[in-house]
């Protein structure tokens, strides 16, 4: 049984996403009221303190959480599709494990490299999108033969892949110096401390192309859920939506990942919340999947900066304490499809 | 018109299929028979595309099939694989619309067209269900009714009408009898409208009751094809599953109806 029309679907995640927005606006170590908000709004008068709070630090962050939030479920649920398995997730193949490993290298040897100058965000988000696809393309090179691609033999190198990046991610924090070794660990928790415009203007752009490319998809990944020889069978190049698939979800995994660190979950939890509620078709499981993303990040985030205020709780270990049950739960359900 | 010449597929240093030719022409039906690993299955993938051929041509309507463009072939033919590893909740409904990925048809008539064929596959009543919750022989109707939706039409590519391929590997592996019988029906049905009909089966009843053509398939050899009844008085059948047999004319009809002996 569906629980819930699309529709009815994108109009509640619309209106509580809206809501989650205002809420996470105005909470955190300095309560603002919501008055501010109003005169915020087409105002030209010079900014207060809480005006200045909410244009500089809060707007971005919470646009920010909202973008990367929506990435990584977006990216989570076409994976799903290509792998067609639901607990395929973005850390699975091995993407956020080598983009990790990306951004550890660029910040332990990019400032061995240029000691003086102070390595910004791009330098860091290029190695983490290099890494991420690097691993997406090593392993599909290994899972991939001429009679099409193997998706066990892809889960398994990505584990190998995952455990190699891991070994280097070692390795860097090994030659790395005691602040390197801060921002490489503050990295991986995963943070949206740092937010500002120019992020948000770069995960705009990212999330667009992302929205325009992917639900083209969405028949394509219907059939795919039937079997790979049952697609082809009816007219879809398997081979070449497999590549486009997995440059398009590396593309969303690396930007998150250099944006805001690894977040795990979020990928794997929310597709599967909205399979529940509207069923699995794509057509609008991805528009849906990327609404509840967001939403669900800028919760995670408005709790992680009010828990412990007024220090902030990493929004990884948010997303985990949220995402390890439910992840154990499906686990235990499915296995006891198998053995049942 | 589908058909091999020659074909021959390895599969390592196995030869699955050996030297095959053979012809399907539109408004028949040719049965595939063989023991299990013969290469029936192989046989119908290579006629499918799914495979290639190492050497030999397989034709598609006048055409070399890997020439034609996907979605163009998805038009012309459908293909029942024996299994379906489906796990994803769809409804039924939603799995058989699949069947019109390659259409444009609009969302009307594809509606139209899934009425239809799960009318005809008698699985109207669990258009709402659950795909994974079903049993497997309603799983295999549901599938059956996702491959007849996608050839249910007359196929027009570049202005041609152009004959249309129905590959069937075991569809009746787990129906009931009166559901075997309901398939032994719609293969007779879409023959009469001229659609090239395949299907793997070992039911030998549903073969001699179906199909115009026989092929008996054993090691990756073509061992014999022909008419239900030249097949019926040559022994080739009995030699190669190894087992006596006895052909009884149907009190009713007259058709050859087969027994153990």
């Amino acid at each position: 049984m569906r629980l819930l029309l699309p529709k009815t679907c994108y109009v509640l995640l619309i209106i509580l996403s809206v809501l989650a927005a205002i809420v996470g606006l105005l909470i955190g170590p300095v309560q603002i009221s919501p008055a501010v908000l109003f005169e915020l709004i087409g105002s030209d008068e010079p900014l207060t303190r809480d005006q200045m709070i909410i244009e500089v630090i809060r707007l971005p962050r919470m646009l920010l959480s909202f973008l990367i939030g929506a990435v990584l479920a977006i990216c989570g649920a076409v994976m799903q599709g290509l792998f067609r398995n639901s607990l395929a997730d973005p850390s699975l193949i091995g993407v956020s494990a080598g983009a990790s490993a990306g951004a550890s290298f660029v910040i332990v040897f990019g400032s061995l490299l240029f000691p003086s100058s102070v390595l910004g965000f791009s330098f860091v988000s290029i190695g983490a999108f290099v890494g991420g696809l690097l691993a997406a393309w090593v392993v599909y090179r290994l899972a991939s033969s001429n009679e099409g691609t193997s998706v066990a033999t892809m889960l398994l190198a990505g584990i190998a892949i995952s455990a190699l990046a891991g070994a280097l991610n070692q390795l860097f924090s090994f030659l790395a110096d005691n602040d390197m070794l801060r921002r490489i660990s503050l990295w991986q928790m995963g943070s949206l401390e740092s937010a500002d415009w120019q992020q948000v203007r770069y995960c705009i752009v990212v999330f667009g192309l992302l929205m325009m490319l992917l639900p083209r998809e969405s028949r394509a990944l219907n059939a795919m859920l039937l079997g790979e020889s049952e697609a082809r069978h009816l007219g879809i190049g398997v081979e070449w939506l497999k590549r486009r698939l997995i440059i398009y979800t590396s593309l969303g995994v690396g930007v998150a990942v250099s944006v805001a660190g690894t977040i795990a979950f979020v990928g794997l939890v929310v597709p599967h919340l909205i399979r529940l509620l509207i069923g699995p078709d794509h057509r609008h499981l991805l528009p849906a999947s990327a609404l509840l993303g967001g939403l669900l990040l800028v919760c995670a985030d408005a709790v992680s900066r009010v828990v412990v205020a007024p220090a902030e709780l990493p929004i990884g270990v948010v997303t985990a304490i949220l995402g390890v049950p439910f992840f154990i739960s499906i686990l235990i359900r499915q296995r006891g499809r198998v053995y049942a | 018109m589908l058909s091999a010449r020659s074909a021959s597929l390895k599969s390592g240093k196995i030869l699955r299929v050996n030297d095959m030719s053979l012809t399907c022409e539109p408004g028949s039906v040719t049965a595939l028979l063989g023991p299990n690993g013969a290469g029936k299955t192989s046989l119908l993938k290579l006629l499918s595309g799914e495979l290639t051929a190492d050497c030999g041509d397989l034709m598609l309507n006048d055409r070399r099939l890997h020439d034609w463009k996907p979605k163009e072939r998805a038009k012309m033919l459908a293909f029942l694989p024996q299994q379906s590893t489906l796990n994803f909740p769809f409804t039924v409904e939603e799995v058989v619309s699949m069947g019109r990925i390659p259409y444009d048809t609009g969302a009307i008539l594809d509606a139209q067209i899934v009425h239809q064929v799960l009318d005809a596959v008698d699985s109207w009543h669990l258009v709402h269900r659950n795909y994974t919750e079903l049993s497997g022989g309603e799983k295999q109707r549901v599938q059956l009714a996702r491959v007849l939706a996608q050839v249910w039409q007359p196929c027009e590519i570049d202005g041609q009408t152009r004959n249309r391929i129905l590959l069937l590997d075991e569809p009746s592996s787990s129906l009931d009898i009166a559901h075997q019988q309901l398939l032994q029906n719609i293969v007779l049905e879409m023959a009469r409208h001229d659609v090239v009909v395949v299907i793997v089966v070992h039911d030998l009843n549903f073969a001699f009751y179906c199909a115009d053509q026989l092929v008996l398939i054993s090691d990756g050899h073509l061992v014999a094809q022909g008419t239900p009844n030249q097949m019926m008085t040559n022994n080739l059948l009995q030699d190669v599953f190894g087992v006596k047999l006895e052909f009884i004319a149907h009190p009713r009809t007259g058709k050859p109806v087969v027994t153990l002996h």
